[in-house]
C-alpha cells in the first residue's frame, strides 16, 4: 500500500467542491489510469499526491508520510510527478544534464548511471549530448519521462504523457512504461488516451463531477463504456470497429513486439 | 475630453520630460496630481485588481528607496550648508537636494509608466499600433513582449510546481533560493522563445501583418490628434527647449 | 468556392540541413475534398502544410526548393513566397498559441481576423455571429477567453480562421491534444465542410483518415509512400506497420480478410472502410 487517499475532499474555491471523500489505495507495482472530464479533478489529484496542494479534509499518505505535514521536495524522493508541459521544466544545456538533475538533487547513488539508463529506456541515448531544444517536441516530452525515471522514485505519476507524441515515440513510451512496471515501479497516469493506456493499465479510476469516483479493473473497461463516455473518454474508432465485429466471430489478433533499441 | 492611447502616450512623454527638466518640488506636485488623476479619471484607472496591487507594491517600494537614497545622499554628499543634525550625524543641504531631485525624478517616471501600462490592455495597444501603421515586426515584438509580461506570474508558478515536483530544492535558505533562480529562469526563457516564434507565426497566419500594411488613414478623423494630445506634446517640447536654453545660455 | 491543390515534384531543404525535408512530393487534392496526410514525426507533414500556406517561403527565403505548388489556378514555383492568408488558412497544433492574446472575449477574438482584413463593422459582426453558431459557440460569444476549456479554445481558434472563409483549410495535427469526444466533434464538423472548403489535415494515426478522408497520403522521411483511398491503406497495412499505430491497423486488416467472421458483419465493416 504505497499511496493512500483517505477520504480526501478538496475545493479550489469554497462552495464548489472538486473532490468529495475520495478514498483509494494504490497497489505497489500497479499501473493506475485516472480518467475524467477536464475540470473533474484529475490534475488536482496529482498535485495532492506530492503535497503541492493539501487536502481540505482527509489525508493523503505517501509511504507513511502525511502530505499535509511534508514538503514536496521530501515527497519527491518517493513520488515523482511529471506535468504536461515539458517547457515548464527543461532547463539544462544537454539532454544528459537534464536527466541527471533529478537523481543528483535527490542524492541518489550513481546519478550518472541512473540518467543513462533512463535515457536509454526512452530512446534518447543518441541525443545525450544535444541541447534539449534541438530535439523535436515529442522527444522533449520523452525527455521529461526519462527525467522522472532517472529520479529513482518508486511511484511515477504523469499528466497526459502520450499527448503530442507521434508514432515512433508512442511505441517507445509503451515499451518504457511496460518495462517500468515489470521492474516493480508504481505508475499513476492521468490521460484521456484510452486506446493507448487501457491495454497496460491494471485499474481505472473514473472521476465524475457530481458523482463518487469509480474504480474498476482495466480488463473490465469495455463493459464500463457508458460510464467512460459520460466521463468524456472513448476508445479509438478503430478499436470500436473491431469490437463491433468481435461480437459475432473470432478475430485474428496479431501482436507485434516493440522494436529493439538501435 | 477623451483620453485614448495617443493622449496617454503624450501624457507619459510629458511627465518624463517634466521629471527630467523641472525641479524636485514640481515633480512631487506632478506625482500627487497623477495619483489623484489615477483615481478620478476613468481612462487612467487600473484595469483590474492585479494592476492595482502591482502599482501599490511597486510605488511603495520605490518610495522607500527614494527615502533611503535621500537620507544616504544627505549624509555623504557634503556640499552646501548643514541642513540639520540628528543624533550627531550631520545632514547637508546639497546632498539632500541631490537625493530629492534624483529620487522624485525616478518616482515620477516610474509612476507615469505604471499608470500607462496599468490602465491599458494589450488589446488596446495592439489596435493602436495597427491603426498608426507601425511596421509589422515591431508591432508583433511589442505585443509578444506585453503578452509575456502579462502571463509572467502564472508561468513562473507553473515552472515552480513542475521543478519542485521533480525534486528541485527550491525552498530553504538563501543559497538554495539563489540556485533555484536558474531552475526557474532557464525554462522560462527557453520555452518563451519557442512560444513567441509560434505565436508570431500564428498572428501572421491571421493576417496581422497584412492589417498593418494595408491600413492607411481609415475612418473619420483618425489621423488627427486631439487637442489634449497636441497640448501635452507642445508642453513637452516647450520644457525641452526651455531646459536646453538654460543649459546653453550661461546665467549672468 | 473551394480550391484544388496540385503539388508536383516538390523538394525542399531547410537552410543548413543535410537532407531534404521533402523529396519529389507529388500530390493531387480535389477541390472540396478532404485529404489526410499521415506519417511519423519528422516525415515532413508540417513542412508540407507550411509550404502550401506560404509560411515556409516567407520565413526561409534562401532555402533550396524545387517543383511547384498550384492552388486553384495560381501556380507558385517552386513555392508560395508569402503567407497566402486569407485564401489558405493554416491551423496550428497548439490552440493556445493561436489565440491572439490581445482580445478579451470570444467574439472579439474571432473578429480580430476580420479587422486585419479591414472588413467593415456591420459585415464583420454578421460574419462572426454566423461563424460562432456554426461551431456551437453562440452561447459563449461574450465569455472571456480565460474562462474557456481547451476544447472550447480550439473551437474559438478555428472560428477565428474559418471566419475569413478560406477556400483551402490546412490543419496540423488538430486531434493530438484533444480528448475523444472533442476529436469526434471536430471530425464531424470537418465533414460538413465537404464541398465548401478543401480540407487537408495531418495526423500520426488512422482514426481521422478512416472516418473522414476521401484520400490518404502517407509520408515518411520526406517522401510519399502511399496516395489513395483509406481502404487501400488497410489492405496494405503490413508496409506501414512501423509508421502508423500498428495494432489497430493490423487488426482491421485482419478483420477485412477473416473468413470466420459472418458475411453481414464483414460486409458492414468493408462498407465502412469503403473497400469492396
Amino acid at each position: 500500500m504505497s499511496i493512500q487517499f483517505d477520504n480526501v475532499s478538496f475545493a479550489y474555491t469554497a462552495g464548489s467542491p472538486l473532490l468529495n471523500n475520495l478514498a483509494f489505495d494504490t497497489v505497489p507495482g500497479e499501473c493506475l489510469l485516472i480518467v475524467g472530464h477536464n475540470g473533474a479533478g484529475k490534475s488536482t489529484i496529482l498535485k495532492l499526491l506530492n503535497g503541492i496542494m493539501k487536502p481540505n479534509s482527509g489525508r493523503v499518505v505517501v509511504f507513511g508520510k502525511d502530505t499535509a505535514r511534508s514538503h514536496t521536495a521530501e515527497l519527491a524522493r518517493d513520488v515523482s510527478v511529471t506535468f504536461q508541459n515539458p517547457g515548464d521544466q527543461i532547463f539544462a544545456r544537454t539532454v544528459f544534464d537534464e536527466a541527471r538533475f533529478g537523481p543528483r538533487a535527490l542524492n541518489r547513488k550513481n546519478p550518472d548511471a541512473l540518467a543513462r539508463a533512463a535515457l536509454a529506456l526512452c530512446g534518447l541515448t543518441r541525443s545525450e549530448g544535444k541541447h534539449p531544444y534541438d530535439l523535436s517536441a515529442p522527444e522533449r516530452k520523452l525527455l521529461t519521462v526519462a527525467s522522472a525515471v532517472a529520479s529513482g522514485a518508486r511511484v511515477l505519476a504523469f499528466d497526459e504523457p502520450s499527448v503530442t507524441l507521434s508514432q515512433p515515440e508512442r511505441r517507445t513510451l509503451e515499451h518504457a512504461l511496460r518495462t517500468l512496471r515489470s521492474e516493480g515501479r508504481t505508475l499513476i497516469i492521468v490521460s484521456h488516451d484510452l486506446g493507448f493506456f487501457v491495454p497496460m493499465a491494471d485499474r481505472i479510476l473514473v472521476l465524475q463531477s457530481a458523482s463518487p469516483a469509480l474504480l474498476f479493473p482495466a480488463p473490465k473497461a469495455a463493459t464500463h463504456e457508458n460510464v467512460l463516455r459520460r466521463a468524456g473518454v472513448r476508445f479509438p474508432y478503430a478499436d470500436r470497429l473491431v469490437r463491433i465485429v468481435r461480437r459475432s466471430g473470432r478475430i485474428r489478433h496479431s501482436h507485434r513486439p516493440p522494436p529493439s533499441e538501435p | 475630453m477623451t483620453i485614448g492611447i495617443p493622449e496617454k502616450l503624450a501624457l507619459t512623454l510629458f511627465l518624463v520630460v517634466a521629471a527630467v527638466t523641472l525641479p524636485w518640488n514640481i515633480s512631487a506636485l506632478l506625482i500627487a496630481a497623477l495619483l489623484s488623476a489615477r483615481t478620478l479619471i476613468p481612462a487612467l484607472r487600473p484595469l483590474d485588481q492585479t494592476a492595482r496591487r502591482r502599482f501599490r507594491k511597486i510605488f511603495f517600494v520605490l518610495l522607500c528607496l527614494v527615502a533611503v537614497m535621500t537620507a544616504v545622499n544627505s549624509v555623504f554628499v557634503r556640499s552646501g550648508a548643514v541642513w540639520a543634525e540628528i543624533a550627531g550625524i550631520r545632514l547637508f543641504e546639497g546632498g539632500l537636494l541631490f537625493g530629492l531631485t534624483t529620487g522624485f525624478r525616478l518616482l515620477l517616471i516610474a509612476a507615469a509608466f505604471l499608470v500607462l501600462f496599468g490602465s491599458t490592455s494589450i488589446g488596446a495597444f495592439a489596435d493602436y499600433l495597427n491603426h498608426v501603421g507601425i511596421p509589422g515586426p515591431i508591432a508583433t515584438t511589442a505585443l509578444l513582449s506585453l503578452h509575456f509580461l502579462d502571463h509572467l506570474p502564472e508561468r513562473i508558478q507553473q515552472i515552480f510546481i513542475a521543478q519542485e515536483s521533480r525534486g528541485a530544492p527550491l525552498r530553504g535558505n538563501l543559497v538554495a533560493r539563489i540556485r533555484s533562480f536558474f531552475l526557474l529562469l532557464s525554462p522560462l526563457v527557453l520555452s518563451s522563445i519557442v512560444e513567441s516564434i509560434e505565436r508570431g507565426t500564428a498572428l501572421e497566419l491571421r493576417g496581422f501583418h497584412l492589417g498593418i500594411s494595408l491600413r492607411t488613414a481609415s475612418g473619420p478623423g483618425n489621423r488627427h490628434w486631439s487637442p489634449t494630445t497636441v497640448a501635452l506634446l507642445a508642453f513637452s517640447i516647450i520644457l525641452v527647449v526651455y531646459r536646453l536654453t538654460l543649459w546653453l545660455i550661461p546665467s549672468p | 468556392m473551394a480550391d484544388s491543390i496540385s503539388i508536383k515534384s516538390f523538394t525542399f531543404r531547410y537552410p543548413g540541413s543535410h537532407r531534404n525535408a521533402l523529396s519529389e512530393v507529388s500530390l493531387e487534392i480535389q477541390a472540396g475534398s478532404c485529404c489526410a496526410i499521415l506519417g511519423p514525426t519528422g516525415a515532413g507533414k508540417t513542412t508540407l502544410l507550411q509550404a502550401v500556406a506560404g509560411v515556409l517561403g516567407a520565413h526561409h527565403a534562401q532555402a533550396a526548393a524545387n517543383g511547384h505548388i498550384q492552388i486553384g489556378s495560381v501556380v507558385h514555383s517552386p513555392l508560395p513566397r508569402s503567407i497566402l492568408f486569407p485564401r489558405v488558412g493554416l491551423f496550428l497544433q497548439d490552440p493556445t498559441v493561436q489565440i491572439s492574446g490581445i482580445r478579451d472575449n470570444v467574439e472579439d477574438e474571432v473578429r480580430f481576423t476580420l479587422d486585419n482584413l479591414r472588413v467593415g463593422d456591420e459585415e464583420a459582426v454578421q460574419r462572426v455571429r454566423i461563424q460562432l453558431e456554426e461551431l456551437g459557440l453562440g452561447m459563449l460569444a461574450t465569455r472571456p477567453l480565460s474562462q474557456l476549456s481547451g476544447g472550447e479554445l480550439q473551437r474559438v481558434a478555428l472560428a477565428g480562421m474559418l471566419v475569413a472563409s478560406p477556400p483551402v483549410l490546412l490543419l496540423d495535427e488538430p486531434l493530438n491534444s484533444l480528448d475523444a469526444t472533442a476529436q469526434a466533434r471536430l471530425l464531424r464538423l470537418l465533414a460538413t465542410f465537404r464541398g465548401r472548403h478543401t480540407v487537408v489535415l495531418t495526423d500520426y494515426g488512422i482514426d481521422a483518415a478512416l472516418r473522414l478522408a476521401d484520400r490518404v497520403v502517407v509520408l515518411s522521411e520526406g517522401r510519399v509512400l502511399y496516395q489513395g483511398a483509406p481502404a487501400g491503406l488497410v489492405s496494405r497495412s503490413e508496409e506501414f506497420v512501423d509508421l502508423l499505430p500498428a495494432d489497430s491497423l493490423v487488426r482491421l486488416s485482419g478483420l477485412a480478410g477473416d473468413e470466420r467472421i459472418p458475411s453481414p458483419e464483414r460486409r458492414f465493416f468493408r462498407k465502412i472502410l469503403g473497400a469492396l
